[in-house]
């Protein structure tokens, strides 16, 4: 059983490399995005987890990158397998929650944009939650990232009391569709 | 010394009582471990061998309907309020959930006004490793002092008139997922102290500490080679399978007892005459039993050992590779009673499996094993060997669901302890009335992330009913009567001179019932629900209160506690499907009760 779960880590391994390759692909896009006059935050700057901004100011704009895989189904999907591999599902269950919080209704402690999960899951939280930075891949928290958002979306809280707060829409560049993006699910043939 | 009874006293409170002259021993407390009755209450269990039992009587059937509230106290906490108030001189001390705060109240004023606050400041990550609501189950007094443990692995011991620290000691790592939540025994000058963390590939251990310094005099592990589990000559355990060189590697898949649970997190019972311990170790992990071939020595396993050394004298498993996260930490009562016609000095064990074991505490041999839950996952124990008759329809699988195992993980009951009166013979058992669907999924070790491997729906048992509350005769080996609650009992038992037994409900109501048949006596609606551990105690002013911690939460509480989303049942380990309106029900918030008679 234990060879299993050795198995399971040279998997892991794998995955990790076939992610650091498209990880490099992923840098480029960005790089290309920052070329079309877009309004940045400088690659790894966290997102604000406030609403209020002492003289005057905004959110700052999600990373490009989190376009590519919010609501996207692939990434929704490879983060779905990831979030039971690396355990989300042990504290987080199927939404519901238990060691830690819940992720299925409209309650965002740290905030609920997919860059703001982005952070909680690199970064860790005080409370609790551990840091991945370092630990897994970015697109790989990207695609867990994905996952959680879509545990709340509406459909998933049955239209629930509140809402998650929406991702504010990508401005007009020409940033490639989701479609057409590059396939990020690969080494998870679980 | 025995006190006597007539024979059916217990079954003659349905009917009237025979005028048979028939007479037996009583089931009775070793009076080591139970001695005299001086009106404190230092330990959560009440004594050495654990009974729960007050022998004040002011508050009684007859009185007790003019019981009301005294005072108040809020523990300024939200977590599920698991812990026992303790009495020592003329003070209470109360541990709360995290972040631990420690309050003294001072009970010769009016109101019990706070003497002192203790904050100890655990590490907040430590709530990432609690698997089921970030608890405390309470502290000891000995000696002029108080113990307890924080959630982020340290020891405390405080100087208990002025609440100073005397020391802290760290013993163990929230890193690897280990936390404390039990509370602390302290036994000849050595304070006891089992990690939790089974539900995160924690490996098991109990700890002695010095009274006086923190230094670590001892520690027992539960899994791996002998010398680790302080298994030496001096081992004589009842079962041959329990013979053999380093069981606690051999039963495991190569270096799988590392991380393979067995944590020490309930409670511990002491024999003074015998001078032995008596506790449980959890279950054995993942939960997946297909990851973990093999009985898994030394989880769900009782084990006597010698308080001094720790040496192991004998042990007993409860559940070799156990496969529905059957922790044997439950409650260990300490009596000597007939067994067929001869007097035997004996532990009794409500399992979390459902069966109520009856053990001989000299010798480790099982004595009787009866149900007094739900059950169907195993279909008896055999007496010859010891091991359970595993139901082969309700074994575990990867790939499948296997619906309605009885009963749930968390058992017949929980860490929930039961009462024992010397007064009736009879044991009071809180517990619960569910099952769940399982399924076994492969999972990974990741140090201090979950490592469990299941998905788990709880729901409620047969009748409907999710909790309850049994008088059990050690004796008859049957159950006296029984009282039907709707929602998980979660509390622990009273038991009082007074032939009153008391308990709460998840949804907040306090009870008082007759300790003989069972009948609702008193009630009082608390702010929250209640999963703490009631107790009697005799007030500076001569007369006996009742205290008792309400505030929802715990692994039943933690839908409330935890605020979790109803519509995945799965959530905290499978408790949220079983749970789902408790929310509308209870909302959550620590405070303290106590309640006295007019005066």
């Amino acid at each position: 059983m234990f060879s299993r779960f050795l198995t399971s880590r040279r998997r892991a391994a794998l995955t990790a490399a076939i992610c650091a390759m498209l990880f490099a692909i992923g840098t480029s896009e960005t790089l290309r995005a920052q070329g079309t006059n877009v309004a940045l935050a400088p690659r790894g700057q966290p997102s604000a987890e406030t609403t209020l901004f002492p003289g005057g100011g905004a959110m700052p704009p999600p990373n490009p990158v989190a376009w590519k895989y919010d609501g996207n189904a692939h990434a929704i999907a490879a983060g779905k397998r990831l979030y039971d591999w690396y355990n989300c599902v042990g504290c987080h269950f199927h939404g519901a929650g238990g060691i830690g919080p819940s992720l299925a209704d409209d309650v965002w402690i740290y905030g609920g944009r997919i860059d703001q999960i982005y952070d909680t899951i690199a970064r860790g939280r005080p409370n609790g939650m551990p840091s991945w930075q370092g630990k897994l891949p970015e697109n790989e928290i990207w695609e867990i990232a994905a996952y959680v958002r879509s545990l709340s979306a509406p459909e998933a809280t049955h239209g629930g009391s509140g809402e998650t707060p929406p991702q504010p829409s990508p401005p007009p560049t020409e940033l490639p569709s989701p479609q057409a993006m590059p396939q990020t699910v690969t080494g998870l043939d679980k | 010394m025995n006190r006597i009874r007539a024979i059916g006293l217990g079954a003659a409170m349905l009917a009237m009582a025979p005028a048979g002259l028939a007479v037996a021993a009583m089931p009775t407390p070793p009076e080591a471990a139970a001695p005299k009755d001086d009106g404190q209450w230092r330990m959560p269990a009440k004594n050495y061998a654990a009974t729960r039992f007050s022998h004040l009587d002011e508050i009684n059937t007859d009185t007790v309907k003019n019981l009301h509230a005294d005072f108040t106290f809020s523990l300024a906490t939200k977590a599920g309020a698991e812990a026992a108030p303790i009495v020592a001189n003329g003070t209470m001390y109360v541990v709360t959930p995290y972040p631990n705060y420690v309050y003294a109240l001072d009970l010769t004023k009016p109101g019990a006004p706070l003497k002192w606050e203790f904050i100890p400041k655990p590490a907040p990550a430590s709530q990432g490793v609690a698997c089921c609501d970030v608890v405390n189950r309470g502290v000891a007094f000995d000696d002029g002092k108080i113990f307890f443990n924080t959630l982020d692995d340290h020891t405390f011991a405080l100087d208990a008139a002025t609440g100073k620290m005397l020391w802290n000691a760290k013993v163990g790592d929230i890193s690897t997922g280990e936390s404390l939540t039990m509370a602390p025994l302290v036994v000849k000058g050595k304070v006891l102290v089992g990690n939790s963390g089974g539900e995160f590939g924690v490996r098991g251990w109990l700890t002695a500490l010095d009274e006086n310094t923190g230094k670590i005099a001892w520690r027992a592990y539960s899994t791996g080679p002998d010398k680790d589990v302080l298994i030496g000559s001096d081992f004589h355990p009842f079962y041959p399978q329990d013979r053999g060189k380093d069981l606690g590697v051999a039963t495991w898949p190569p270096g799988a007892w590392k991380i393979g649970g067995g944590t020490v997190w309930g409670w511990i019972a002491y024999d003074p005459d015998l001078n032995l311990i008596y506790y449980g170790t959890g279950n054995p992990g993942p939960w997946n039993q297909e990851q973990r071939p093999g009985d898994n020595l030394w989880t769900t396993t009782i084990f006597a050992r010698d308080p001094d050394t720790g040496a192991a004298k004998w042990a007993y498993q409860m559940n070799p590779h156990d496969e529905h996260d059957y922790d044997g930490v439950n409650e260990i009562v300490l009596v000597d009673m007939p067994v067929n016609g001869k007097m035997r000095k004996v532990l009794m064990h409500p399992d979390r499996n459902s069966y109520l074991y009856v053990i001989d505490r000299i010798t480790g041999e099982l004595i009787s094993a009866d149900a007094y839950g739900p059950l169907n996952a195993l279909n008896g124990v055999d007496m010859k060997t010891g091991r359970p008759i595993v139901n082969p329809a309700k074994t575990t699988k990867v790939g499948a669901v296997v619906h309605d195992i009885c009963p749930t993980a968390s058992g017949g009951k929980d860490w929930q302890p039961s009462a024992f009166s010397p007064q009736t013979g009879l044991l009071y058992i809180p517990h619960e009335n569910m099952c769940m669907d399982w399924e076994d999924v492969q999972t990974n070790y990741i140090e201090g992330t979950p490592y469990v491997g299941a998905n788990v729906v709880m729901k409620p048992g047969p009748g409907g009913n999710r909790g309850e509350v049994t008088a059990w005769d050690p004796e008859t080996r049957k159950p006296v009567w029984q009282i039907k609650e709707d929602l998980p009992v979660w509390s622990g038992a009273l038991a009082t001179a007074g032939g009153l037994v008391f308990y709460g409900t998840l949804d907040g109501w306090f009870k008082a019932v007759d300790a003989k048949t069972g009948k609702l006596e008193w009630q009082f609606k608390t702010g929250s629900g209640i999963v703490g551990q009631p107790i009697a105690f005799k007030s500076p002013d001569g007369h006996e209160k009742v205290a008792v911690l309400s505030g929802v939460g715990g692994w039943a509480g933690a839908i409330v506690s935890g605020n979790l989303n109803p519509q995945d049942p799965t959530g905290a380990l499978g408790m949220v499907g079983v749970t789902k309106d408790l929310k509308q029900r209870t909302t959550a918030g620590g405070m303290l009760y106590v309640f006295s008679l007019p005066h």
